[in-house]
């Protein structure tokens, strides 16, 4: 069964408004979890957290600080593993991925949790449906 | 059935929390706040029991990578 996700409306400083896709994820590690909405980007590499999310979930971190482009020009991040459950309306319907790479913002005003495809979209078909929903199919291997 | 935080959040007009970051259960915030460490830390004080879907209100146009 395919997960159902849906495109929320902003509004933005000017006025105008934007429609981002956001899905309901689980952050987990050991028994340490963190429920967001989060954004759903075809175009960024890694899955990203704000460090105080890391440290929330005691991860692990690499010691090695590497360079990603990012919105505001150049970060540094480092990377730990983490469980990702996306959600659905019922528990049943939860799909988890285990030990996914994902890059720790160091810069404290670098806050966003923003779903990448490495370690992620191999395991979907995913549909983009801006007037109606952004649809997930785990694919079996 | 009731409402998900998360349905909760996509219909809801959340725009006086613009730039915000929220924490959210039973179809309501709990807490708001611009920093994410100060939600969390909130958010463990005063509702630890309590599970939240915590999400950014983000009013500012996005460009994640170049």
């Amino acid at each position: 069964m395919a997960l159902s996700y849906r495109f929320k409306k902003f509004r933005l400083e000017d006025g105008t408004y934007t429609k981002r896709p956001i899905v309901d994820i689980i952050l987990k590690n050991s028994d340490k979890y963190l429920e967001f909405g989060a954004i759903l980007d075809s175009g960024s590499d890694l899955t990203t957290i704000p460090k105080s999310v890391a440290d929330y979930l005691d991860l692990k971190v690499k010691n090695e600080e590497i360079e990603m482009v990012g919105y505001k020009g150049t970060g540094k991040v480092k990377q730990g593993k983490v469980t990702i459950i996306f959600k659905g309306k019922v528990q049943r319907q939860e799909e988890a991925l285990h030990n996914v790479t994902v890059a720790i913002m160091q810069d404290s005003e670098e806050e966003d949790v923003i779903i990448g495809t490495t370690g992620i979209f191999e395991h979907f078909k995913i549909i983009f449906n801006d007037t109606k929903n952004i649809s997930l199919t785990r694919l079996s291997h | 059935m009731t409402a998900t935080n998360y349905e909760w959040f996509i219909e809801n007009n959340l725009d006086r929390y613009a730039g915000k970051w929220v924490a959210i259960d039973n179809n309501k915030i709990l807490e708001s706040n611009l920093k994410l460490d100060v939600l969390l830390n909130k958010v463990k004080e005063k509702y630890p029991k309590s599970r939240p879907f915590i999400t950014r209100v983000r009013n500012k146009l996005l460009r994640l990578h170049s």
